[in-house]
């Protein structure tokens, strides 16, 4: 990665930022972050709260001064460069719309800042309006809509500055289930409309797996790992990122053997033979390992020559039952759809058989 | 068919509540509605005493006299003057600083939290008096630069009045703007920035737009305050008279017999100030925007110089609301000569203080009794205001907020008319007194009451009544714990605004009844300026102590404070 890399619109070098707390006390928000987005790419950054993902984004828009390292756009040094003049606009979680306001004023608000003419205002205005289905609220005050149109008012205001390139901070964390799913189809379509270049900040998976081209997974201030929404879901780096993206069962083992591209696990109640490269590599015998699957990679069925386990409870939830399990000495939960071929369905108390499906399970080494 | 169903027992007998709402009317009829009631009438009075209009004097004779005769519509024009210029002040003084204190990391906020609170402490008129004593004809500055060949400005006349009033007044924007500031949303400047504004452009386009119904607020108690404050241009106001003055010589040369100019002079100021406080709601309700912060304004880091600037600037002002103070303090260990105070430590003052003792335990026994009947029947009326939702208590709710309007000078006069004379004979008593405080500080805890509980939401009631327990019971034990440490907060600001009380004072005391801010105008007046720093500083120690408990036990800050 370099700044005048013209395919990096937006790049963070070695980005740290900590804070000095009383008593010389601090605390490391951001720890070595490097990051880039491609022009018209939509990036996630996705972390639970306190990763530092939000912090990484009030860098770029300029809110916060990194403590070292350096923010690039569009291949200049933005890093000493004051907010107001970074042209990077932000969706704000609470939309941040100003409450004395109309819609119009607020969409408005960045181009009267740049001193645009009247009929630029009004001519911008109405097309943003268009994109976002604003039409005839214009005079309203933010406080007389509901959340899904506030929301689509500071979209409107972000895009009304014809932005290249364009910041979300969990935009949609304030709006119900329903309409979540409707707005972030609409900021996909937008996004790529116009071609702009997005760095999208969520705790959310689903969310981060639906909107984008690439994620960036941060945990305690650190990148754990990038890669598109495929490569995140089927290839997780550690078992905290197996366990974000929907929630790994974990099971301690032990590597029997190693040969050539298959490994050996001993489970203590089983031992399972899997694909050498779903395992952290240069993994040795005797070694000990924790094993990821994913709850909807564990099949239930008749007790058969393979593992067995103990239903402990069976949960109706939805397009699936739930099972939790009993397998040796810990719990294993399991996602069972109800319309495949052949499913039948358990009570609790009953032996199973166990099967897991061999591609989703992960080897990590203890304590990675 | 419907043998088998039982009457319950019928609960809707004449209860408690019922009870303290037919009270509460009672009071407000008495000590409110029926004093105004009389003042309206009397300004009515021909200058022969009677309401029969004759071919000499009409009804509206008193009126027409104000309008017509320069003597006194030039103390309304001087009025407008003096009390706008200093809202106009108060607001250039009070959003800069609050503004500066708010956002920059200024050192030593500690005393710019003091001067705020002294400010408050002291009665109207102690920042006159001490500027007298500064500036003054012999004052110590004007002695000091006269000596350097310097002439200052006089302080008497309208500047210094106006000098006065908006030293004394802004706090009242400083609180209301730094509250207002709490209330706007760190992701609104943060969005306005994002948007390419420049920091001025923000605080242009966002945060004054924002704070704009506190500063019209701050404003109208500035203007409100000062218009109907007569200690300060009593004192240094020479031949600049206003109409509070005017209301205060008509009232005690009338003392006793027709009380017609009186009182059509504290209608007037009535009409004032009532007209302000409802252009102010109109304008307030137009540009409120009710928000609330989730994330409020933070400190914003600015250069050294600028840091330096802002300091500076804070500095100046809360100076010069301190100086006042420090001056009447530091007077009252002097040795003094009549009007001259010498140079030279002494405690004679506080030794021959002759009138101090009985000043003291009048104000001591006034400002607890008041208190304790205003904490008590303000929490009883707050409690119905809020849970017993009829018209009775939505005529209290409104009732409630009149005395907000009415001036101090105004509600002394109105009692005074009403029950100083006959049947009553109330002039120059205790209990007079004591109606009046206790009439002008209910609003305030029938307002914090009734307010906390609408804020707390009748859940936790209602889950008591669910478990079983009578609503009389519930009020005790669920509802009263709840509210109890705003109710005592609440009282000790009721005991310092009390104790500073003045306007409402000097026309209903009498020599036994004399308080302490009395005591220090008297004294004032007489030119003893020895003997009025020794009470004012007895007064404001006074004063001091519920603040402190206040801030100290229940740790609140100069907000709570408006």
């Amino acid at each position: 990665m370099s700044a005048s890399d013209t395919a990096s619109y937006l790049l963070l070098d070695h980005v740290r930022k900590v804070y000095v707390g009383k008593r010389r006390s601090s605390v490391v928000a951001v720890d070595d972050v490097s990051l880039e987005v491609r022009r018209g790419e939509f990036v996630t950054l996705l972390g639970p709260s306190g990763c530092g993902k939000t912090t990484t984004l009030r860098m770029i828009a300029g809110f916060v001064r990194p403590t070292s390292g350096r923010v690039y756009m569009k291949g200049s040094d933005v890093t000493d460069v004051a907010a107001h003049r970074r042209d990077c606009p932000l969706v704000f979680q609470d939309y941040a719309l100003f409450p004395h306001l109309t819609v119009f004023e607020n969409i408005a608000y960045g181009l009267r800042a740049r001193r645009a003419s009247r009929q630029q205002i009004h001519h911008d205005v109405a097309v943003a309006c268009q994109m976002v289905n604003l039409i005839g609220l214009e005079d309203r005050h933010p406080r007389q809509l509901p959340g899904g149109q506030q929301q689509r008012v500071a979209l409107a205001r972000a895009l009304d500055l014809k932005p290249e390139i364009i910041l979300f901070d969990e935009p949609l964390s304030n709006l119900d289930a329903k309409l979540r799913i409707q707005t972030r189809t609409e900021i996909r379509r937008v996004q790529k409309l116009l071609g702009i270049t997005a760095l999208y900040v969520t705790h959310d998976q689903t969310e981060a797996m639906s909107l984008s081209d690439r994620i960036i997974i941060m945990h305690r201030g650190r990148v754990i790992q990038t890669g598109t929404p495929e490569e995140i879901y089927h290839r997780p780096a550690t078992p905290f990122v197996s366990d974000f993206i929907g929630n790994a069962n974990f099971l301690d083992g032990e590597v029997e053997h190693v040969s050539g591209t298959m490994v050996q696990v001993n489970l203590g109640t089983a031992s399972i033979r899997l694909p050498a490269d779903q395992c952290e590599p240069g993994i040795e015998p005797g070694e000990d390992v924790v094993i990821a699957v994913k709850p909807e990679a564990v099949s239930v069925g008749p007790v058969g020559d393979g593992m067995t386990g103990q239903v402990d409870y069976a949960g109706f939830v939805g397009p699936a039952t739930e099972y939790r399990i009993l397998f040796g000495d810990t719990f294993l939960t399991a996602l069972q759809p109800h319309f495949h071929s052949g499913v039948a369905a358990f009570a609790v108390g009953d032996t199973v058989g166990l099967h897991f499906q061999d591609d989703a399970i992960r080897v990590y080494r203890l304590g990675a | 068919m419907t043998g088998n169903i039982q009457r319950t027992r019928r609960d809707h007998y004449l209860d408690f509540w019922d009870v303290i709402t037919y009270v509460s009317i009672a009071i407000f009829a008495i000590l409110l509605v029926y004093p105004l009631f009389r003042l309206v009438m009397a300004s009515f009075l021909t200058p022969a005493g009677t309401f029969a209009a004759t071919e000499e004097f009409s009804m509206i004779q008193t009126y027409v006299e104000f309008f017509t005769i320069r003597y006194y519509y030039q103390t309304m024009i001087n009025s407008f003057l003096a009390s706008i210029l200093a809202t106009i002040f108060a607001v250039l003084i009070g959003v800069p600083v609050a503004y500066l204190i708010y956002r920059i990391d200024i050192p030593g906020k500690l005393l710019v939290r003091v001067a705020i609170v002294l400010t408050f402490v002291s009665p109207p008129f102690i920042g006159a008096y001490a500027w007298v004593l500064l500036l003054g004809r012999a004052g110590v500055l004007t002695s000091f630069f006269a000596n350097l060949g310097i002439t200052l400005p006089s302080i008497y006349g309208w500047r210094g009045i106006v000098l006065v009033f908006t030293l004394q007044a802004f706090p009242f924007v400083f609180l209301l703007v730094s509250s207002g500031l709490r209330s706007v949303d760190q992701s609104l400047e943060d969005a306005a920035i994002n948007m390419g504004r420049s920091p001025f452009g923000v605080f242009r386009t966002v945060i004054l737009p924002l704070i704009i119904p506190s500063i019209s607020t701050g404003a109208l108690l500035v203007f409100v305050t000062t218009f109907s404050d007569f200690g300060t241009p009593m004192i240094i106001g020479e031949g600049f008279r206003v109409l509070a003055t005017l209301v205060y010589t008509e009232f005690v040369n009338e003392f006793g017999g027709n009380p017609r100019v009186a009182s059509t002079l504290a209608i007037l100021m009535l009409s004032v100030t009532v007209g302000a406080l409802l252009i102010q709601r109109y304008f307030a309700s137009r540009s409120s925007f009710g928000q609330e912060a989730v994330t409020p304004l933070g400190i914003r880091w600015v250069s050294t110089p600028q840091r330096i600037l802002a300091t500076v600037v804070v500095y100046g002002v809360v100076i010069a609301a301190l100086l006042p103070t420090i001056t009447i303090v530091v007077s009252s260990f002097l040795e003094s000569r009549g009007p001259l105070l010498i140079a030279r430590f002494s405690l004679e003052g506080y030794r021959s203080a002759a009138r101090l003792p009985l000043a003291f335990r009048n104000s001591v026994i006034f400002v607890f009794v008041s208190t304790v009947l205003c904490v008590v029947v303000g929490t009883l009326m707050g409690y119905i205001v809020a849970r017993r939702k009829n018209r009775l208590t939505a005529a209290i709710d409104t009732l409630s907020m009149t005395p907000y309007a009415v001036a101090g000078l105004v509600l002394g006069v109105a009692l005074s008319i009403s029950f100083g004379g006959a049947p009553f004979y109330l002039s120059g008593t205790g209990l007079i007194l004591i109606m009046s405080f206790f009439i002008r500080r209910l609003p305030y805890s029938v307002r914090s009451v009734s307010g906390l509980l609408y804020q707390m939401g009748p859940h936790t009631e209602e889950a008591s009544v669910n478990l079983g327990v009578p609503p009389g019971r519930t009020f005790l034990r669920v509802t009263l714990p709840q509210i109890t440490p705003a109710v005592l907060s609440g009282a000790l600001l009721t005991m310092a605004t009390i104790a500073r009380e003045f306007n409402s004072t000097v026309i209903l005391y009498s020599g036994r009844t004399r308080t302490l801010p009395v005591e220090v105008f008297v004294q004032v007046l007489q030119g003893n300026f020895g003997a009025a720093s020794v009470v004012g500083t007895v007064l404001i120690v006074l004063t001091l102590v519920p603040i402190v408990v206040l801030f100290k036990v229940f740790g609140k800050d100069e907000q709570a404070l408006l």
